[in-house]
């Protein structure tokens, strides 16, 4: 049962709050879709400014209540600008975008979420901020593995770094533009004299939470992505563990895995 | 817990149990427009409201959440003896048959022209994307949108005239 529903104005209230064990909630569409769930005090974070995006010359900045909309009406920079959209209009429908929060997305681990699977191909960072204690930065990759570095914190800030000449694919398999995905692969890479170098392959909605398939990334990194690498890819995405799920068997999606990431890796280095 | 909000241009003092959604508040205070047609998920656009113009998921908003803010239902669109534009379009156009999801329609379609006067289909495909409807295969709602568009860009020309 939901006991309290506190609105601060300050983040310093809101992290005591959160230090006490209240939970977080922003959009509320994740939150809110299940009450039954919830049970203590809760903290409304959208009235403490998170909701800025600064761009710098080698980064973007977005606070961690930037929600969807927001994201997509924003003037944002490089492929990193073009894909983060890229991958925001295929999140859900119009209405519920002007809720989700990037934070939110993040924080709210659901198997199907989108935006840490292109958080992850792009590099990204979290600036989590905790009562008493200095900000810190934390590289996604780390902060999706094992406990949540937000839990008893916040996420305030998600900050995407500009790589020049990084490139980006992106894959998702749904029943309609809508749905949650099946499958999600990314991959980014700059081209180098033809040889890919920095290699993201990540794959999304296949484990309860996304992540990197370093062996497939190992294989493309500073080599060519001709026929025999993309084959080799699509080889080595049939190995990828699959999380049993109810919405289609792993054989289906096993294969439905392979045929993405080579797309998505095709598509990073230009050849789709 | 108690906080003040305005519903429809009325300031409402309302006491409420923490963890209330707004679709539950407004249909508590009589305000019956926000329908329910999906499990709490989002899907269905139904329980659409406006909160400060711009469209909402009643269903899924925290109902503190409007303190200080304005929410808009389509109880405050017209009357039946003077309709606005956009529900006197929806009826000409035959976009309303059973009429559940026609609220929440409305009330996008009209976010969407008070921000740009003359959308794309696109446009309208994206502002209505959170608004299912069983009935109608949405062909007509988009001509009502369209319509609706047409006339207050008219109604435009003419007011610089």
């Amino acid at each position: 049962m939901i006991r309290a529903y506190h609105q601060p104005k300050g983040i310093d209230e809101a992290l005591s709050l959160l230090k006490n064990g209240a939970q977080a909630v922003a959009g509320a569409t994740g939150l809110y879709s299940n009450r039954k769930k919830l049970d203590g005090e809760l903290v409304d974070i959208t009235g403490l400014g998170l909701d800025g995006i600064e761009v710098t010359k080698g980064e973007i900045r977005l606070g961690a209540c930037v929600t969807l909309t927001k994201l997509l009406e924003a003037d944002l920079p490089g492929n990193e600008g073009a894909f983060l959209k890229l991958v925001a209009r295929h999140i859900t429908a119009h209405t519920m975008r002007n809720a989700i929060t990037l934070g939110g997305n993040i924080a709210h681990t659901v198997f199907w979420a989108d935006m840490p699977v292109a958080l992850l191909a792009l590099d990204a960072k979290l600036v989590i901020a905790r009562a008493g204690e200095a900000e810190k930065t934390v590289a996604i990759a780390d902060a999706l593995q094992g406990a949540a570095p937000w839990k008893g914190g916040l996420i305030v800030k998600i900050i995407v770094p500009i790589v020049q000449g990084r490139t980006f694919g992106y894959e998702r398999l749904s029943k309609t533009k809508n749905d949650y995905a099946f499958v999600t692969a990314a991959a980014s890479m700059k081209l180098t004299d033809g040889k890919a170098k920095d290699v993201r392959v990540v794959l999304g909605a296949i484990q309860p939470k996304p992540f990197r398939a370093s062996d497939i990334e190992a294989a493309l990194e500073g080599k060519a992505v001709d026929a025999d690498a993309l084959a080799g890819a699509a080889k080595s995405a049939l190995d990828l563990p699959i999380a049993p799920n109810f919405r289609a068997s792993a054989d289906y999606r096993r294969d439905v895995t392979s045929a993405l990431v080579r797309r998505a890796v095709a598509q990073a280095a230009g050849q789709e | 817990m108690k906080f003040t909000t305005t519903i429809n241009g009325v300031i409402r003092d309302i006491d409420c149990e923490p963890g209330m959604n707004l679709y539950e508040l407004l249909r508590s205070l009589g305000i019956k427009g926000v329908k329910q047609g999906c499990d709490t998920e989002g899907t269905c656009g139904a329980c659409t409201v406006l909160i400060d113009g711009e469209p909402a998921l009643s269903c899924l908003t925290p109902a503190p959440r409007v303190a200080g803010h304005e929410v808009t239902t389509i109880e405050a669109l017209g009357t039946p003896e003077n309709p606005h534009l956009l529900q006197r379009e929806f009826v000409d156009a035959g976009a309303i048959q059973c009429g559940f999801c026609s609220p929440g329609m409305i009330l996008a379609s009209k976010a969407l022209l008070d921000r740009n006067n003359n959308p794309t289909h696109a446009e309208i495909a994206e502002a209505l994307s959170n608004n299912l409807c069983r009935c109608t295969g949405y062909v007509k709602i988009f001509d009502a949108v369209k319509n609706a568009a047409a006339a207050m860009r008219k109604e435009a020309a003419n007011g610089k005239n």
